[in-house]
């Protein structure tokens, strides 16, 4: 009865070691994927924005007019990317409102890359590491709203952010 | 039994010890014979042994009369305990409590390890991010045509050539083809050190152009008589010259080259910034 009881008790204390052992290990392996930040991370601030009026010229010369009761916001970030691993996904940023009648339309202005031109792919711009960059987002809000929101995630791991923008200084 | 008082045989059970015959309670065990009964219900391997000599004399049997009086010879024995119960007593004690604190260890490791492992590794990983978000590497500035160290090989950008136009090479609208020389040199050896980053370059507007990998490249280079330089160009020759080409906006004449020195077991650190601003102008056209 005694050697059960003596039996039972190491078996326990070999768990408790063990399990002690992998807890260790665990944090030991979160901390180095947290170190090889294989994701970029970016972070977003919002500049100011501009009151273009019901019509705006895109980058290709291509003049748009705006829905009746709607203007064309430009809208500017900085993009930073904090970590060291480069972003290819500097477009994730999108605009939400209270309703979908509020922003009907949104651009961000570049260049449209033909894939069967010869090296195509070295024409898109993306974020190195420790850079940061301005970018430019062009909006039709309907007239009168005072405040929109942007959402972007720093990397797919994140939790999305949320900026509001203030438009009431173009109010009359 | 028999009545101690008129001898009479009777069931003791049935009559619950009262001689039927003359009424006289008679108690059917004495004291040993109640501690012997309650080891026998309750611990196994207990004798009384009877004393020999001093006192508990006499057959037990203990009676109360009608009369009062109180009967002689009551047979008290002491009980005397063996050592080897004791022992035994405290080994079953001992192996008990080992297996108590064993228990406690075990939920306690449990509990504490895990609530250890969610906070503290959570505050760790926490740690570890912010240090590496917070970094900000300093930008070391190149001229053109100055040699530079650049991890274990000393670098020079030597030249930047424009290479052809969007109608001329078939490149994506708005764009055209730029490319720079640099010239190397280290110890050849295999190893990341030696190892030359993928370059990139920004223009004013702060757009940024990965470099044209040297693959693909190599090709058109060697129609331009302008040989790729390998990434891995210096792990294999202590020597090394070639050109790297980018994409560029068409209406830009000035950008920046950069190149990221990295540090780390998997180079996943921008240390420093190497940035060497350049200008193409029109006589430079290969």
């Amino acid at each position: 009865m005694k050697a059960v009881k003596i039996g039972i008790g190491i078996v326990l204390l070999v768990f408790s070691v063990i399990y002690i052992g992998v807890v260790c290990l665990v944090i030991s392996e979160r901390k180095e994927r947290v170190g090889t930040m294989e994701n970029a991370f970016l972070e977003v601030e919002y500049l100011g924005c501009e009151n273009l009026g019901d019509t705006m010229v895109t980058r290709s010369g291509e003049e748009m007019v705006a829905s009746e009761g709607y203007d064309y916001y430009r809208l500017t970030f900085t993009i930073r990317n904090l970590s060291s691993a480069k972003s290819w996904s500097d477009q994730e940023i999108y605009l939400d409102w209270k309703s979908y009648e509020d922003v009907v339309e949104v651009y961000y202005n570049d260049r449209e890359i033909d894939y069967d031109r010869l090296f195509s792919t070295y024409a898109y711009k993306f974020i190195p590491g420790k850079v940061s960059i301005t970018k430019d987002l062009y909006a039709m809000v309907r007239q009168g709203v005072t405040e929109i929101w942007v959402y972007y995630y720093p990397n797919w791991n994140e939790e999305e952010v949320k900026l509001p923008i203030s438009l009431e200084k173009w109010l009359d | 039994m028999r009545c101690f008082k008129c001898g009479k045989n009777f069931d003791y059970e049935k009559y619950y010890g009262i001689c039927p015959k003359c009424g006289c309670y008679n108690k059917r065990e004495t004291q040993e014979e109640q501690h012997q009964d309650l080891h026998d219900r309750y611990d196994s391997g207990y004798t009384h042994r009877q004393e020999t000599s001093g006192y508990g004399m006499g057959n037990g049997t203990q009676g109360y009369g009608p009369g009062g009086g109180y009967g002689m010879g009551n047979g008290y024995s002491q009980p005397v305990v063996k050592i080897t119960e004791v022992r035994s007593w405290r080994n079953q004690k001992g192996g008990t409590a080992f297996l108590v604190i064993s228990i406690l260890i075990f939920v306690a490791a449990i509990v504490g390890g895990t609530l250890f492992g969610v906070s503290y590794g959570e505050r760790q990983e926490k740690r570890v991010k912010e240090e590496l978000l917070s970094y900000v590497p300093p930008v070391w500035e190149h001229e053109l045509g100055a040699c530079f160290t650049f991890q274990d090989v000393e670098l020079t950008v030597e030249e930047v050539t424009l290479l052809g136009t969007e109608e001329e090479l078939g490149l994506p609208v708005g764009m055209k083809m730029v490319a720079v020389r640099l010239s190397g040199s280290g110890d050849g050896t295999w190893n990341y050190q030696n190892r030359l980053p993928e370059l990139y370059i920004r223009t004013p507007e702060a757009a940024c152009y990965m470099q044209i990998s040297s693959y693909e490249y190599e090709i058109y280079g060697s129609v331009f008589g302008m040989e790729a330089l390998d990434t891995y160009a210096l792990c294999e020759d202590g020597e090394a010259d070639g050109w790297v080409a980018f994409l560029l906006d068409e209406e830009e004449q000035t950008f920046t080259l950069y190149l990221e020195e990295r540090e780390g077991e998997y180079l996943q650190k921008i240390e420093k910034l190497h940035a060497i601003a350049l200008e193409i102008s029109e006589g430079d056209r290969r």
